[in-house]
């Protein structure tokens, strides 16, 4: 006989006796370490790291990287409204992935603003070296703010116009 | 036109002196929503960007007229917050909270089916109809006013589709996130039926991801029994097995509600199904060309 149990997460809030049961060294390093920041991160098998907003969106990047011929490295979607140190937070985890050999950022700013992102993104870049190639892909509320903020860091990065273009860019980088 | 919320829409924001809820009344009342007042339990007689605060959600209609509501309330209070929207009789609420516990939904889908009341969501961008009203916290400048309605279980990716809509000149009748839980208020199927009889509706756009079934009996319901042209994309093509992708209902589970499954039926049952979403936009002007042509 074998069995298992799935406990919804959203209700552990009221189920404090199984919430303490959790043992975040069974989970994956990267995987738990995502975890504690609130973003939800799935480590796969390839080697184009991506961060996304939203989690649809997320899953639609990783389709078209593997369209364009490359496989993921990773699902990391930092949330409609994600944070600044969020973002750089993520950054930071996809960062510290060895397997990973070139970097997707796309967001759709709805909620999460641009500007945010590319502060994030900027922040990151200080505090950790970024050697992979990195293709950024903006679109939405302060897009031109977030560009720009970008454009006067010290960033080595490529702008993809859109979401194809941004997929075989970070393609052509491992092929 | 359109269908469910209109320019004539009396919209109740629930939660309205929260961070999230202060903010996207902003936004709402900015692209023009009809926003009559808005209900935190304990505030009432404070304002909001102008807009009344109440105790009660049975005030906002006894009182403005209300009837729909948008709700920015945290996951342990939102159940009752749908629960007291339903009970005064509010037609569409619209449910933004996300990690509502399901056991919770379950209870909450079937009082709010009683009452008669339309649930959009919980963990929604909410629902559109541009240049009319927005009840939702979508980005409005990316929409378009036209004849292509939008369903979609998601919230960033059903922008970059609409964005991609509109910049080929396709316009959206309404656009309708169902939400990415498992349990949520509505189907593919209700919003198809509403589409069916709208008249500004010319085409509709199917945005799915894994997980679950609702694709499939979309797919079902669109050949039998809709005469508007349909296109559809499914996330989620690379999504490991037995991994949550972000929403709680994304998930693949004993080899069920994979996106070949959901691509295969699609297609077995004459949808346009588009695999490469940068090619959508243009994928759409060759779908909707014939029954768009007069925008």
């Amino acid at each position: 006989m074998d069995a298992k149990i799935n406990f919804d997460d959203n209700a552990l809030f009221r189920q404090k006796e199984i919430a303490q049961l959790h043992d975040p060294y069974e989970m994956d390093e990267l995987d738990a370490r995502a975890s504690q920041y609130n973003l939800n991160y799935i480590r796969l098998d390839g080697n184009i790291g991506a961060m996304v907003n939203g989690a649809g969106l997320a899953m639609a990047t990783m389709d078209l990287i593997k369209l364009a011929g490359a496989e993921p490295a990773n699902f990391l979607d930092v949330g409609g409204g994600a944070s600044e140190e969020m973002v750089t937070n993520g950054l930071k985890i996809i960062l510290s992935d060895k397997r990973v050999k070139a970097i997707l950022i796309n967001i759709f700013g709805g909620i999460m603003r641009c500007d945010v992102l590319a502060r994030g993104v900027v922040k990151a870049a200080k505090e950790v070296e970024i050697k992979a190639p990195l293709i950024v892909r903006l679109e939405g509320t302060n897009v031109e703010e977030g560009r720009e903020i970008l454009r006067d860091s010290d960033l080595d990065f490529s702008v993809a116009k859109d979401m194809e273009e941004a997929a075989r860019m970070v393609a052509r980088q491992v092929s | 036109m359109g269908i469910l919320v209109d320019e004539d829409t009396k919209v109740v924001v629930q939660g309205i002196t929260g961070k999230e809820g202060t903010f996207h009344t902003r936004q709402m009342l900015a692209y023009g929503t009809n926003i009559v007042a808005g209900v935190t339990p304990g505030k009432g007689g404070e304002r909001v960007e102008g807009i009344p605060v109440l105790n009660r959600i049975k005030d906002a209609v006894d009182i403005y007229g209300a009837d729909a509501s948008c709700i920015f309330v945290p996951p342990p209070f939102a159940p009752d917050a749908m629960l007291e929207a339903a009970d005064a009789g509010i037609d569409v609420i619209v449910c933004i909270t996300e990690g509502i516990p399901t056991l919770d939904m379950i209870k909450t889908v079937h009082f709010i089916r009683k009452c008669g009341a339309v649930l959009i969501g919980p963990n929604t961008p909410g629902i559109i109809s541009p240049g009319k009203t927005k009840v939702g916290i979508m980005p409005g400048d990316i929409h378009k006013q036209g004849g292509i309605g939008v369903i979609s279980r998601s919230g960033t990716l059903t922008y970059e589709v609409v964005d991609q809509l509109t910049r080929v000149g396709l316009g959206q009748s309404t656009c309708i996130g169902l939400g990415g839980d498992p349990i949520v208020g509505t189907s593919f199927i209700d919003h198809l039926r509403c589409f069916k009889e709208d008249r500004e509706t010319k085409g509709v756009v199917l945005i799915g991801e894994i997980g679950g079934t609702a694709e499939e009996e979309a797919a079902e319901y669109i050949e039998e029994e809709l005469n508007k042209p349909v296109m559809a994309f499914i996330a989620g093509q690379t999504a490991p097995p037995g991994r949550r992708m972000g929403h709680a209902g994304a998930i693949i589970s004993g080899g069920k509600g994979k996106a070949e499954d959901k691509i295969n039926a699609l297609k077995s049952h004459g949808i346009t199904v588009v695999l490469n979403l940068g090619q959508l936009g243009k994928t759409a002007l060759q779908v909707f060309k014939d029954s768009c042509k007069s925008h």
